[in-house]
């Protein structure tokens, strides 16, 4: 088990394309952090430069205490899962697993005991003679991951491991891995898109954007304070409403709207952010935040989800299961005390603090 | 959708008239082989001739020279079959798996040589092997065959690493391979079937060539099967029944070598088919 540091990284391309900007990152010792962030947001490439699969342009890389940029994959004492669990497929389960050690010269005896100790863990026992093509997506899936922990390996590389995954094999894969990872307590790089797996896995998140990383926290801090407007949007789901407005004085104000943010130093133009589950319905003859007219319902049955525009921008709400209303309707809507975010209106959209955040409504 | 019976029956005429066109040649030179005396002609209609016997085929193995020419076309097929099969499944790798400066035009001009047929490259290759010293040894003729099967076969092996994942490789580096040992251990295996065809290709361009290598080589203990068969068509008479035997003989490998091969052949020829 071991640290892993990334130091100043950039990846190059021979045509200039820059895929990682000077990424610096620390995986503590056992811990499992993941890799977030849309396509081509150079999460994948940070992850195979970790692995070796990638040269680095600048920068350094450590696993421990060891520099490793210029070793082989293979001598950097780290275990990868593949998206397309990438089984050698003229072997079997039992020799898939065993190749890594095979190659690193452990005697046969050793090597079929660790081999069957991982099967056991990954309930793979009766499994082990057979060829990958014979078994299904979750059953390879599970193989590619018992050919990592084989290895007992320093560190374990995960890039989109179950995307090829149904949705219920998908969920029920992720638990296991939650489950093993509290097990072995190996550190792990876990690569996805897919952000519920990134709240729910995730020791702590690193959200990627065009090479470079955004902001690196606890799944709840990202949630609550995102560090500005791009992790904001892609850290929730549906993802958070933005409205554009002016901050006057201690005012947010736009058409149909005002809010008490008393920010501690900005003026003009500005961004209010409002997650879908911080909008609840205001109750008659208490002000109103706005007042939407619904487009689309949904109803899933813990919950009803209203689509609706607000000054132009299509806006989503997730409110109570037993709101009575249909397309059309007009609903005063509140946002929960405080439960909003402010940002910069220019491109990097930073977060914008006010000290006091509790809203009130005017 | 079931069709109507004139159309089946249509179907059936069209198959098995040319069904005939392709059988006929390859029966009458059976039958011709089996026939008493060198007779080309015949009022007989039967494959296997009244009368029939063995004593053209022991003929061309006692008084011909034919185990010679037998053993130089095995040892030139195969010499070519091992060179073009190494060859290409290192170089259809580096064509698949790396970009490099002339990548794209080299596909590109190995493609090209494919367009020209090969009576026109003989007076320059015939040149070229003069100027090496190699005319009339197998040297030259092998030089010539594996350079003329190299195209098709680089492609053909290219295409099939195409259809192989590279995150496969990428795992056995991870688990300690070396890339030439990912090569090995885990992309060739998997690559069979592309190398049997690239094996089956490379034989046959050398089996049963003549043209080249009636250029190339000149002395009779030199010549392969095909220039054999060919010298018993002298300027006065021929000797039909030692020719429809030996031609006969000829095809039998390559008739084997098609069936035994002919699994792979046909998941050969659906790959690339379906990508990943």
């Amino acid at each position: 088990m071991s640290q892993i540091r990334l130091q100043n990284i950039v990846k190059r391309y021979e045509d200039g394309f820059v895929a990682v900007k000077d990424a610096n990152l620390t995986i503590e010792d056992g811990e499992f952090m993941v890799l977030v962030g849309p396509s081509g947001c150079g999460k994948s490439t940070t992850l195979r430069m970790i692995a070796g699969l990638e040269e680095v342009s600048e920068g350094n890389i450590f696993v421990g205490d060891q520099r490793v940029n210029d070793l082989e994959p293979g001598d950097r004492d780290i275990a990868m899962v593949f998206q397309n669990y990438a089984l050698y497929p003229h072997m079997t389960v039992r020799a898939n697993m065993g190749f890594g050690l095979r190659m690193r010269g452990l005697e046969k005896h050793v090597i079929d005991e660790r081999v069957k100790l991982s099967a056991d863990v990954l309930s793979l026992g009766d499994l082990l003679d057979r060829k990958p093509r014979e078994m299904s997506g979750g059953q390879r899936q599970r193989v590619a991951v018992g050919r990592a922990i084989v290895r007992q390996p320093a560190a374990f590389l995960f890039d989109e491991p179950l995307s090829n995954l149904d949705a219920k094999l998908r969920v029920q894969m992720r638990t296991e891995l939650a489950k093993l990872h509290q097990q072995l307590a190996t550190t792990t790089v876990y690569v996805t898109h897919d952000q519920v797996e990134a709240m729910t896995l995730g020791h702590r998140i690193t959200v990627m954007n065009d090479g470079v990383i955004q902001q690196v926290d606890t799944p709840l801090t990202l949630y609550r304070n995102p560090i500005n407007r791009f992790v904001a949007g892609f850290i929730g789901s549906p993802s958070m409403n933005f409205i554009n407005g002016t901050v006057v004085g201690s005012e947010f104000t736009t058409d149909g709207l005002r809010l008490n943010i008393n920010p501690l130093s900005h003026s003009g133009d500005a961004i209010l952010g409002i997650r879908p589950e911080d909008l609840v319905l205001a109750d008659p003859g208490t002000p109103p935040l706005f007042t939407a007219e619904i487009e689309v319902i949904e109803r899933m049955g813990n919950e009803t989800v209203v689509y609706f525009q607000f000054i132009g921008q299509p806006m989503v709400a997730r409110l109570d299961d037993d709101i009575k209303a249909n397309p059309g309707d007009r609903l005063n809507l509140l946002v929960r005390n405080g439960r909003w975010h402010l940002f910069e209106s220019g491109s990097g959209g930073h977060r914008i603090d006010c000290p006091d955040q509790s809203s009130e409504q005017k | 959708m079931k069709e109507s019976k004139a159309i089946t029956y249509t179907r059936h005429a069209v198959l098995i008239l040319f069904s005939l066109f392709a059988l006929y040649p390859a029966l009458n030179v059976l039958s011709i082989s089996l026939r008493p005396g060198d007779r080309l002609r015949s009022t007989d209609l039967s494959i296997i001739p009244a009368n029939w016997n063995f004593d053209s085929y022991i003929k061309l193995f006692t008084e011909q020279p034919f185990l010679t020419w037998l053993g130089n076309s095995l040892l030139v097929s195969l010499l070519v079959t091992i060179f073009g099969v190494t060859l290409a499944s290192i170089g259809g790798y580096a064509f698949s798996r790396f970009r490099f400066v002339g990548r794209g035009a080299g596909m590109a001009t190995l493609l090209t040589t494919q367009m020209f047929p090969a009576t026109m490259l003989m007076l320059p290759l015939y040149v070229m092997i003069a100027r090496l010293h190699l005319v009339d040894t197998f040297l030259g003729l092998m030089l010539f065959y594996t350079a003329t099967a190299m195209p098709f076969c680089l492609w053909q092996m290219k295409g099939f690493y195409d259809t192989i994942p590279v995150s496969l490789e990428e795992a056995a580096r991870i688990d300690g391979c070396s890339r030439w040992q990912a090569f090995t251990r885990v992309t060739l295996p998997l690559a069979l079937p592309g190398l049997v065809i690239t094996a089956l290709f490379s034989f046959m361009t050398a089996w049963s060539e003549y043209l080249v290598a009636a250029q190339v080589l000149q002395t009779s203990d030199n010549f392969t099967l095909p220039l054999g068969l060919k010298s018993f068509q002298e300027t006065m008479s021929t000797q039909w029944g030692l020719y429809a035997a030996g031609a006969i003989i000829v095809s039998l490998p390559v008739v084997a070598l098609f069936m035994l091969l002919s699994r792979y052949l046909v998941s050969g020829m659906t790959l690339g088919a379906v990508k990943e």
